[in-house]
């Protein structure tokens, strides 16, 4: 039994750690690209901030199902039910969508931002643009939440 | 007809008009002014007053204006305010306010703050030159060699101190006086008093341990005073510093408002000057051209009439090969909408304006991505304060708005509250169906809205097609689409008439033999009858097929794209729960209520700015304590809950709106476009004044 509990706290960390890194390296690589703009033009601050949040969603996608499925396994109080290896590989297995869409999504999206923040320095006026590419990236996260989201619903302890 | 119409414009008239008439068609703003492709003669102009050296100056004065600005806003570093001013106003401060007073005031109040600046740095470097020495007690003047003694100051290193020391006693003999004045993290300063007969040895001592003399004038104050001195210095330079900035905040304030209208007005002086270039002229006369909606024509010319007296005006429809400029008009409710079109880009002339059709699609997915009835009601309150205050980009906001209103109605009918799961009884009995329990519900929505918009696109393209006397595109190749089309509805009848068991209209076999009829007989007319009617039949029967199947593949995969609907609809309640389910466990959790109180407190802490160092600390202790105090009350849990909650759902808002407005946005640019819409227009946009600053009213 112990060892099923295991492989779903192992599934659970994955959701929140490969889609809290994605978005830590995609905020990074926009936010350093905002700053140097912001060196030359401080004004843009507002539009920058956009793009740069924008790869910070991933993480909290992973984080939902992260929390999702220590409330299923009964961290939050209550009892912990007894979980057989197999349901803890079935959970594992729920956070990979969250888990690997977050991690690359949030990789990519912030080099699509990076690229956004560049645009936006010498064409101001088409910073909405820079966003529609940005959150088409997204896409890809929010359907790796929704799986994984849909597959949790489907586990039964 | 939602693409106005558009004619050509000719004005044609004497040469002393010039001015009158640029500046009457600039006020009205109707006429798109083309530049006459034509050889020139340069224009003179008589001078009455060097527009761009004023812009520049004026430009300087706002630069130097925007140091003493309020901070702004969030909303305003986006959306920049302008100033309302009514005609008189506007035309007063034109005629009165000489600018040059104020940029004489602003010239000098920077030269004085940069002169203050200076004097700042300097005071600063002088401070931190006595800081060491505020204890020795002694005259500044007396830190110079008397008759028979060396009297010196210096830093060494804390490291090599103590051998110094030794080395400097065995060099003298134990003759000298030591004292270390003060200490810093790596620095020991120092007063040494020896004999003048034991210099040589001394100074070589020192040097080997890298000693750093300091040497003060002859001021008979001790550091002590002299540091005073400074400090009454760096207040009265603060002083004046404070002084400068109130000036120069009432004189923004006094004359903002003007130099701003000053600067419009001359910007569009400018911009009346700079279109002359585009006239064709001959010695006497000279020639205007450019596009004019076709209602505003008459309008225009009984006014040019009226007001220039030798005047030609000739309008003409452009020729079908002229690249008309375009403008999009349409109703009231439908307007928003345009700024979806305008963002793919103007149709062309003679095509067809997707706004209309869209429109209804757009309200409606936008409400499906966001499915919450709570988000709808804040979105729409907050797109509402918007067009309250901000008076450009109000399309953005009523978009906004009708999106929230569509939030609202689709939240409404699948039971959708800031996620809360158990609503109450009287918003249950309108649900239709709960996303979250039969998620396939709304998958097979999503995909039959996205079946009826593919439909209707290629309506549109049949309609476009009949009207342009396109019979065989029209009837064969649309016309066959919805006749396949009215297969697949029948199909799939008949399976709805399967799983429900029930024979209904007519019996299950029945609606699938008529659908499969449809289908080969679609099939059919698009394949063969479309190649009997084209000019070379096998040629034409082949590239029927290819377009049949290449069609299937289109179809098939567009229908499936309209399922991130259902995707997006779903991932907004699932957070929106999460973000609760949270907060519950904040409330009932101890150690999260505990952490949370915490961190919200430090933030405020961190909002409020205004600590020191030392208070910050005993604010954080402070924090400790009342948050181990809170842990107890149960109010600490709705400060945890309240934070998670205000915290949660405004970015849960924000990021689904995104996200949902943008993929509204992509199933019409990808999906519902390629069926009908002939893009590459270019916008109309007639001369008229810019208001970068003021607007008036």
């Amino acid at each position: 039994m112990e060892l099923g509990l295991a492989i779903a706290i192992a599934g659970a960390a994955a959701a929140a750690l490969f889609a809290g890194i994605g978005s830590a390296i995609g905020v990074g690589l926009a936010g350093q690209a905002s700053a140097g703009v912001m060196s030359e033009d401080p004004e843009k601050f507002g539009n920058l901030l956009v793009l740069t949040v924008l790869p910070g969603t991933q993480g909290f996608y992973g984080f939902l199902i992260f929390f999702l499925v220590i409330m299923k396994i009964g961290f939050l109080g209550g009892e912990v039910p007894a979980i057989s290896v197999y349901q803890g590989w079935q959970i594992f297995f729920t956070s990979l969508p969250v888990a690997f869409c977050g991690l690359l999504s949030a990789i990519h999206q912030g080099r699509v931002c990076t690229a956004g923040v560049a645009m936006t320095a010498k064409q101001p006026a088409d910073f909405m643009k820079s966003v529609v590419m940005a959150v088409i990236v997204e896409t890809y996260a929010v359907l790796g939440l929704l799986a994984s989201f849909l597959l949790l619903r489907g586990v039964k302890l | 007809m939602a693409i106005t119409s558009i004619q050509k414009i000719d004005i044609i008239t004497h040469k002393e008009h010039r001015k009158g008439i640029v500046k009457y068609l600039q006020d009205r703003g109707l006429v798109q002014i083309t530049d006459v492709k034509e050889e020139k003669v340069p224009l003179l102009f008589e001078e009455e007053r060097d527009i761009e050296k004023e812009l520049g100056n004026l430009t300087y004065i706002l630069k130097f204006f925007s140091r003493f600005e309020e901070k702004k806003g969030m909303l305003e570093s986006f959306v920049k305010p302008k100033f309302l001013l009514s005609r008189k106003e506007f035309e007063k401060i034109i005629k009165e306010f000489d600018y040059q007073e104020v940029y004489e005031k602003c010239q000098r109040l920077e030269r004085r703050l940069n002169r203050l600046r200076h004097t700042f740095r300097k005071l600063h470097s002088w401070k931190e030159e006595v800081l060491p020495w505020l204890d020795l007690e002694m005259l500044l003047s007396d830190v110079h060699p008397t008759l028979k003694t060396e009297v010196v100051l210096g830093a060494i290193s804390f490291q090599v101190i103590e051998d110094l020391l030794k080395d400097l006693k065995k060099a003298t003999e134990e003759r000298l006086f030591f004292k270390i004045i003060s200490e810093s993290k790596i620095k020991r300063y120092i007063l040494l008093i020896y004999l003048k007969e034991d210099s040589q040895k001394i100074s070589e001592t020192l040097k080997r341990y890298n000693f750093e003399q300091v040497l003060y004038p002859h001021l008979d104050i001790t550091p002590l005073q002299l540091n005073s001195f400074i400090d009454g210095r760096l207040e009265k330079a603060g002083r004046e510093r404070g002084e400068l900035i109130a000036k120069g905040k009432v004189l923004l304030e006094r004359s903002k408002v003007k130099v701003v209208a000053l600067y419009d007005y001359l910007a569009n002086l400018k911009a009346q000057r700079d279109i002359q270039s585009s006239f064709s002229q001959t010695y006497g006369t000279f020639r205007i051209s450019g596009w004019i909606r076709k209602e505003d024509v008459r309008k225009l010319k009984e006014e040019l009439e009226k007001r220039f007296k030798e005047i030609e005006v000739i309008t003409k429809d452009p020729s079908p090969k002229e690249k008309v400029p375009i403008a999009l008009e349409n109703r009231r409710a439908i307007k928003p909408f345009e700024m979806v079109t305008r963002l793919y880009g103007y149709p062309q002339y003679r095509a067809v304006d997707p706004t209309p059709f869209l429109a209804p699609f757009f309200f409606l997915f936008f409400g499906l991505c966001l499915t919450d009835a709570g988000y709808g009601i804040i979105l729409s309150i907050l797109s509402l304060i918007g067009l309250w205050k901000v008076k450009e980009g109000r399309r953005l906001f009523q978009l906004l708005f009708l999106g929230g209103l569509a939030t609202i109605i689709c939240g409404a009918l699948t039971g959708g509250w800031f996620g809360i799961e158990r609503i109450p009884h009287f918003l249950e009995r309108i649900v239709l169906f709960a996303p979250l329990k039969d998620p396939m519900i709304f998958f097979i929505l999503a995909l039959a809205l996205g079946f009826g918009q593919i439909v209707f696109g290629v309506i549109i393209k049949m309609g476009k097609e009949l009207s342009r006397h396109q019979f065989r595109e029209g009837l064969l190749g649309e016309g066959s689409w919805i006749v396949i089309f009215s297969g697949i509805l029948f199909l799939i009848l008949s399976l709805i008439l399967k799983n429900q068991q029930i024979t209904a209209i007519m019996g299950e076999e029945q609606a699938k033999r008529i659908g499969l009829w449809l289908l080969a007989f679609g099939a059919f007319s698009r394949v063969v009858l479309y190649g009997l009617f084209s000019k070379r039949k096998i040629v034409g029967m082949g590239l029927g097929l290819i377009l049949l199947l290449d069609g299937a593949k289109n179809f098939l995969g567009n229908v499936l794209s309209y399922s991130r609907l259902m995707a997006l609809g779903l991932v907004t309640g699932v957070i929106a729960m999460v973000i609760n389910i949270m907060a519950q466990v904040a409330f009932e959790t101890p150690v999260i209520r505990y952490a949370m109180i915490t961190i919200v407190l430090l933030v405020a802490i961190v909002v409020v700015k205004k600590f020191s160092k030392a208070k910050y600390i005993i604010a954080v202790a402070l924090l400790v304590i009342i948050g181990a105090v809170f842990k107890k009350i149960p109010i600490g849990g709705y400060v945890a809950m309240l934070a998670i909650l205000l915290v949660g759902h405004p970015f849960n808002l924000a990021i689904n709106t995104l996200s949902g407005f943008i993929h509204t946005m992509r199933l019409q640019f990808v999906e519902f476009f390629p069926y009908f819409f002939e893009g590459g227009g270019r916008p109309f946009q007639p001369f008229k004044r810019k208001e970068e600053y003021t607007i008036i009213k």
